[in-house]
């Protein structure tokens, strides 16, 4: 699947009527393409309504390639705005953590979930275990990285230039990269699954070379990946059917405005 | 278990306040159970000397383990110190959250406002380590 077809999928909501994992009462949206700006006011409109009880999955694309940066990874002096746009690459720094992704051949997912159900690490490598599951589903040979050591620092370059323990990999190259914030009371975490490569652009947009080259669900499988198959995997996971809904307008616009500002994006 | 100093207050979110030699100065930071429940801490954000916190506004940012957290102060108060030295290393929040991990002090306007934190025995409940 191309980057492109996700432009067809319709908005909808998904919800459980049961609790679903956890515990937990599941709604999920699976969304046409955004801006980078909407993607991240709508993942953090997701953690500030979440219900009690509830826990809320996103899956989305981006309307043009989009280098996304992490909450405190510097920005300035390593990337050109000038060369972004030229290049027709959009920017946008999230409100987690962790370091560079480019956004373009991919699909992202996104969670939010009371944080008195799990920690940040716990959950952290739970919903890597989850996606993991989905993955394997498809017949992906996904694992976990279980590899001891320290976390990366925000500039230690570009996120897929290696993996950390409990994330998502695929013969020993990183497949899903996955970033957290706490918002109040409420855990969210997304991250990227790579359909295709096209993190050896950051290099081009100037992020440091090195490192080793992730792993690509278009590599990974000897079939092409039906049209929103992915998709479906990662719902059946979370036990959720589908229905249409719609997220708050006004809390998402607000949110927007912060996430579209060079203030934020260019913060440090 | 975690390690919980009966002598300290505490917040619902995981920061500490602990009270010093100087009159209406208390320590903030976050607790042993916080650190490690985020893993190795790799980047601490805290404002600058002199601003005013208010109460459970967000007055700084940790990240650890690609997990990025707002730290509060539970109650109005003027930060009178910040602890620089986690500028360039932070996992002392990791290897000592009540000594040299700490964060900021701060001037509590109203002492009186703490009376409705937790103490020891309530954080401990709290994160069912009670």
């Amino acid at each position: 699947m191309t980057a492109d077809e996700s432009t067809s999928l319709v908005p909808v909501a998904v919800r459980t009527r049961e609790p679903g994992p956890l515990g937990l009462r599941w709604t999920a949206r699976v969304e046409s393409a955004c801006s980078g700006a909407k993607n991240m006011a709508r993942d953090h409109a997701s953690a500030l309504e979440l219900q009690a009880g509830g826990a809320a999955l996103r899956l989305y694309r981006w309307d043009v390639p989009t280098l996304s940066l992490g909450r405190n990874e510097p920005a300035l002096g390593r990337y050109d705005p000038d060369l972004l746009r030229r290049l027709g690459v959009a920017v946008v720094r999230r409100p987690s953590g962790g370091r560079a992704v480019l956004h373009w051949r991919e699909l992202t997912y996104s969670i939010a979930l009371p944080a008195s159900v799990l920690g940040p690490r716990a959950a952290y490598r739970w919903i890597n275990e989850m996606l993991a599951s989905a993955l394997a589903s498809l017949g992906v040979p996904v694992e976990i990285a279980s590899r001891a050591g320290r976390a990366r620092l925000p500039e230690a370059g570009p996120c897929f230039r290696g993996s950390a323990p409990g994330e998502v990999v695929a013969r020993g190259r990183k497949l899903v990269g996955s970033a957290q914030v706490k918002i109040r009371r409420v855990i969210l975490q997304h991250g990227s699954i790579l359909l295709g490569n096209d993190q050896a652009l950051l290099q081009r947009l100037g992020a440091t070379a090195g490192g080793v080259a992730p792993a690509t669900l278009s590599e990974l499988l000897d079939r092409p990946l039906a049209k929103h198959e992915l998709e479906v995997a990662l719902l059946g996971v979370f036990k959720a059917t589908a229905v249409r809904g719609a997220p708050s307008q006004a809390i998402e616009r607000e949110l927007e405005l912060r996430y579209r500002s060079d203030a934020w994006t260019w913060r440090c | 278990m975690s390690e919980i100093p009966v002598d300290l207050t505490y917040t619902k979110e995981h920061e500490y306040l602990k009270k010093t030699s100087e009159e209406a100065i208390y320590q903030l930071g976050i607790t042993d159970f916080a650190q490690g429940e985020l893993g190795d801490v790799v980047f601490v954000e805290l404002p600058e000397a002199g601003t005013t916190l208010e109460p459970m506004e967000p007055f700084g940012t940790i990240e650890a383990v690609k997990a990025v957290s707002d730290l509060y102060c539970p109650v109005r108060g003027d930060v009178v110190e910040v602890n620089a030295a986690l500028v360039d290393d932070p996992s002392l929040v990791n290897s000592d959250p009540y000594g040299d991990g700490w964060m900021i002090r701060v001037r509590v306007a109203d002492e009186g406002a703490l009376s409705g934190l937790l103490d020891g025995a309530g954080y401990a409940a709290h994160i069912g380590e009670g």
